[in-house]
């Protein structure tokens, strides 16, 4: 009898059907289904020019392809850093988009009209990445090699906001998706829970949560407490009329990594203390300089001044 | 030997001492020999007028004239026109119609597809979806015209996409009489093997590559219009889809990637054929070739025949798959005409194995990422 049951199991493991479930993911980055169109849209099988079997010599290459600034195959031009409804035939995000917006993630080559002065140059130069398992102020080399689009973003869908991949730099992150259909907001805040722990992956040491944070001393240094509800609880608008966007609004209105920087790219310029720190030598971090603007959304330390309002 | 193949051998062993085991013994036997396919009689006997001769045959006659023939080689017309004369649409020569892809035998489709029409379920795999008898959007031409045999030739840092100006006929395949492997040895399907009487494949391109025949030909799909799951004939220990591979490469030299430790991520050297999906069936020809066992994929074993048909498919392309530029970096013929011989509409062979994720990010296919 236990022979029969073992043919039954070995027929049914040979004959394994596996169901397919949809994905929420747009365009071709998953809701595959039996006659998907979509590999072929990035791949090819017997005739590719780079590894995986993709169309493109690389990852950042492919990406462009349709992403970049000549790209017609998606409406977030992420290499300029704006949203253009009319660009390709997908109408995702379009109806919650202002057309021309500046997308809420910045810009890898451009942002806001002007040339960036940091980003998380995504073409493969990028070995290592502060906080990495190390001290503040310190790099060590991420776990996959160096840094692509695909190390953040998983191209076949992911469960994750903005199809961030489910593992980065070998750490699990969730991230609450949002606003994933057809109606994604590209340049307003919709965030759910876990933004920071998708930048922690990488930045752990920069990962801080406990109250009184920025008074206690953790190895060698202080630094700003995250993820904490802001006071007051709205988005806030600080000199200028600035506003950071918070996630989770409306409940927790956390500050996040992302309150503060563009996981992409900015074009904020640095000048004064901003540009080269107190010690003027512009030796990373800290002491930055106008070339090395750390990714902030605003000029300077404007990012300080729209909660702080010193 | 793969793990199934032992274990099907050890249970035939076991069968074979203890005649008065339980019938549930039998059972099994029988299962496991259904799952990997009896042992092949190479000296299986070639078909109808294709072999099989006497010293008193008439089978001559059925094609050729020894002194009225129209054509050379003594023919009563050229090929495909004198073989579709039996295997067309009205041909009542033979129950496999290769223009429209149907065994008028068992009336279901033909395993090879049609040069013509075909009768598939282009959309396997989604829910509701039927079979059609479909116009062929891609076949291998043997009207006449001159093609490129993609991939001809080894690799090659300066672009060289293939053999240009072939012209192929049903007999640069087939050996339409018989004995056409190593010492004149029936084939599957008549296919040129490793014989001196065979003529070329083209050109100066020989055939070497002997595959068994089956032991009772089938010719049709198991399943009426379902290409992708269809296995094939288990010959000579495993799926013929699978064996096919070496004999495709014959012509279709540098598609047949090996087993890399990085499938589809070692390059090559050619300058068009640089990343490639593996196609290498040598290590694995039985089951967990394209199931895995226990939740393991034993072996890399993607044949050419697992995703393409033989003689022609009715698939459509999307704009995606519609517009894949050609190896000699032409976009012409796009839109369906660029199905390649696929046997799923757009890139659902893909979708086959490298099944959609589950919302947890996590691989749900079975293979690869």
């Amino acid at each position: 009898m236990k022979k029969l049951l073992f043919v039954v199991v070995l027929v049914a493991a040979l004959t394994l059907v596996t169901v397919s479930i949809a994905s929420a993911n747009g365009g071709p980055h998953g809701g595959y289904t039996a006659t998907t169109d979509a590999c072929a849209g990035c791949h090819r099988a017997h005739t590719a020019s780079g590894a995986k079997l993709l169309i493109a010599n690389d990852t950042y290459t492919l990406c462009m392809t349709c992403h970049g600034s000549a790209g017609t195959g998606a409406d977030t031009n992420v290499a300029d850093g704006y949203f253009l409804s009319t660009r390709s035939a997908s109408t995702t995000g379009t109806a919650n988009t202002t057309d021309n917006a500046p997308l809420l993630g910045g810009g890898f080559i451009n942002y806001r009209g002007t040339a960036t002065t940091s980003n998380h140059s995504a073409d493969g130069t990028t070995a290592a990445a502060w906080g990495n398992g190390v001290n503040r102020g310190v790099t060590a080399n991420l776990a996959g090699g160096n840094m692509t689009c695909a190390a953040c973003h998983d191209p076949h869908g992911s469960s994750n906001y903005r199809i961030i991949k489910a593992t980065v730099n070998g750490v699990a992150v969730t991230m609450a998706q949002v606003d994933e259909g057809a109606t994604k907001d590209y340049d307003t805040e919709q965030w759910g829970a876990g933004q920071s722990s998708f930048c922690a992956a990488c930045h752990g040491a920069y990962h801080k949560t406990l109250a009184g944070q920025g008074s206690t001393l953790d190895n060698g240094t202080y630094t700003h407490r995250v993820d904490m509800a802001n006071a007051p609880a709205v988005e806030t608008v600080g000199f200028g009329g600035y506003i950071l966007p918070l996630a989770e609004s409306g409940t927790q209105n956390r500050v996040v990594c992302q309150t503060c920087h563009l996981p992409h790219g900015t074009s904020a310029a640095m000048t004064g203390n901003a540009n080269g720190g107190p010690s003027g030598s512009g030796t990373l971090p800290g002491n930055t300089t106008a070339t090395d603007s750390a990714l902030l959304r605003l000029d300077n330390r404007g990012v300080c001044e729209v909660c702080h309002q010193k | 030997m793969t793990p199934i193949q032992h274990l099907a051998r050890s249970a035939s062993s076991q069968g074979d001492a203890k005649p008065k085991a339980p019938v549930r013994k039998l059972i099994v036997l029988l299962a496991l020999l259904m799952l990997v396919g009896l042992p092949a009689r190479l000296t299986w006997a070639d078909n109808g007028p294709h072999g099989g001769y006497t010293a008193t045959t008439a089978a001559c006659a059925g094609c050729h004239r020894a002194h009225t023939a129209p054509t050379a080689r003594l023919l009563l017309a050229d090929s495909p026109a004198l073989c579709l004369t039996c295997h067309g649409a009205s041909g009542s020569g033979a129950t496999t119609n290769v223009a429209d892809g149907l065994d008028t035998n068992s009336n279901r489709s033909l395993r090879g597809g049609g040069f013509t029409n075909v009768a598939m379920n282009p959309a396997e795999g989604l829910a509701g979806s039927t079979v059609q008898v479909l116009p062929v959007t891609s076949n291998h031409s043997v009207n006449g015209g001159l093609n490129t045999v993609w991939g001809y030739g080894a690799i090659s840092a300066v672009p060289n996409p293939g053999a240009a100006g072939v012209t192929l006929t049903c007999t640069s395949c087939h050996n339409p009489h018989g004995r056409a492997g190593t010492g004149g040895t029936a084939t599957y399907r008549l296919l040129k093997g490793n014989s001196a009487g065979n003529t070329p494949l083209f050109g100066t391109q020989g055939a070497s590559v002997d595959l068994p025949d089956e032991v009772a030909k089938t010719y049709s799909t198991s399943t009426h219009g379902d290409y992708f799951g269809d296995h094939g004939s288990t010959v000579g220990g495993g799926s013929i889809n699978a064996q096919m591979t070496n004999w495709c490469a014959q012509c279709h030299t540098r598609y047949h990637a090996p087993s890399p430790a990085t499938p589809g991520s070692t390059d090559s050297g050619d300058a068009v054929f640089k990343f490639r999906h593996v196609a290498n069936d040598t290590t694995n020809t039985g089951c967990t070739s394209c199931h895995p066992f226990m939740g393991m994929t034993i072996g890399y074993y993607p044949g050419c025949a697992i995703c393409h048909v033989a003689h022609g498919t009715g698939v459509r392309m999307s704009s995606n798959s519609g517009s894949a530029i050609w190896p000699d970096g032409s976009t012409t013929p796009s839109g369906d005409n660029r199905s390649a011989l696929l046997r799923i509409d757009n890139r659902g062979v893909c979708w086959q194995c490298h099944v959609d994720r589950d919302p947890s990010g996590n691989p749900g296919g079975r293979v690869g990422p």
